[in-house]
């Protein structure tokens, strides 16, 4: 069994660019990590094996690039988990987490859809959602000037940055 | 060569195939034909959004479609003659939507149900990239039920429309009461 603390202590471990506490009746997650997108399969790995399931992925496109969010939760433990990586709108290539949670293929279908993002190693990264020839950049990414930076978005709750280069890049100190 | 078609929404083709005229046009065998054609009208089951749930109330016995014999809601088309374009046409289904028209038999009459395939309805706004806005720009309409979803009785009204489409005159009562 893995409390929230041990979590944090295993995505520090991992790597972890900030670490977040979050108030569950507000935020609806008890912890949260940006992560290095080479730590997500491990993390999700470790997360699988102690019963956790993969919820969602949603991405969110900020002025430091997108932010990519996969929720966990289990049957077994109170409270949902988050983790988070940033990727670069130029280049939103991430790897896939099919090999760890088969669902995950929809979900990353589905972003892929709206923000363009490439999962590499998805079986079948075609749209989902989308007709397959929809012209135009993806529809959710937004025009410039319509970005908020990510210590605005509410996603951080309260964080310990670990990563200083992460933490000027979100314009907020140690 | 013809000139290439003129896509109206990105990519969709239209409806190729239009209803001819008889080609053997004895007036009272058409006349016969065309009464019972309206008053057995037999829609496809077919819904994309919300309305599709109005239509199934217009079919169940408190509104009873049945009374005006077209309750014979069809799996396919190729036996419909009424094409009900119920609710949200995405750009993903109209291709389907185009299909299904052109794979009806004639004489075939749709129906534009609700706002969403009317012109988009709810859903229009600057930025929007799913749908159709209208699908009369893919597929002739014959009869258009605004409405959000429409109620029950304006689907009533609008199979009306249809029967009075094909055979020239209006069979039922007018509401009066609820025009004043
Ligand atoms: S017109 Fe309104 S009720 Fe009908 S499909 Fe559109 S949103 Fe739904």
């Amino acid at each position: 069994m893995n409390g929230p603390e041990q979590w944090l202590n295993d995505w520090r471990k991992a790597g972890a660019l900030s670490l977040s506490r979050h108030d569950p009746a507000k935020e609806g997650i008890t912890v949260s990590a940006f992560l290095p997108a080479a730590a997500l399969i491990s993390s999700a790995e470790k997360l699988g094996q102690a019963g956790y399931t993969l919820l969602d992925i949603s991405a969110l496109e900020a002025l430091e690039g997108l932010v990519v969010t996969y929720h966990f939760d289990s049957f077994k433990e109170p409270g949902r988990l988050a983790l988070r990586v940033l990727v670069s709108p130029r280049k939103p290539a991430l790897p896939s987490l099919y090999s760890v949670f088969q669902g995950a293929e929809w979900h990353e279908r589905e972003a892929a859809d709206f923000f363009g993002l490439v999962f590499e190693n998805n079986p079948n990264l075609i749209p989902l959602l989308l007709p397959d020839d929809l012209p135009g950049p993806p529809p959710l990414r937004k025009k410039n000037g319509a970005l908020s930076p990510i210590s605005k978005l509410g996603l951080l709750g309260q964080a310990e940055i670990i990563d200083p280069g992460f933490g000027a890049a979100c314009g907020l100190g140690e | 060569m013809a000139a290439p078609e003129k896509l109206l929404v990105d990519g969709i083709r239209k409806a190729r195939s239009r209803v001819e005229p008889p080609i053997i046009n004895l007036k009272p065998v058409n006349w016969f034909f065309d009464l019972n054609r309206a008053m057995s009208i037999w829609p496809v089951t077919f819904g994309l959004a919300c309305c599709a749930i109005e239509m199934m109330a217009v079919s169940m016995a408190r509104f009873d479609i049945a009374r005006f014999g077209a309750e014979v809601f069809r799996p396919s088309v190729r036996q419909a003659d009424l094409l009900m374009v119920n609710g949200t046409v995405t750009k993903k289904m109209a291709p389907a939507v185009v299909r299904l028209y052109e794979q009806m038999p004639a004489p075939k009459y749709v129906m534009a149900c609700g706002n969403c395939s009317i012109s988009g309805g709810p859903f229009k706004f600057e930025g929007q990239y799913g749908l159709v806005e209208g699908i009369d720009q893919l597929i002739p309409v014959d009869v258009y039920i605004p409405g959000c979803p429409p109620r029950p009785e304006a689907f009533l009204e609008g199979i009306f429309k249809v029967q009075e489409i094909i055979t020239g005159r209006r069979w039922w009562p007018e509401p009066k009461e609820m025009i004043s």
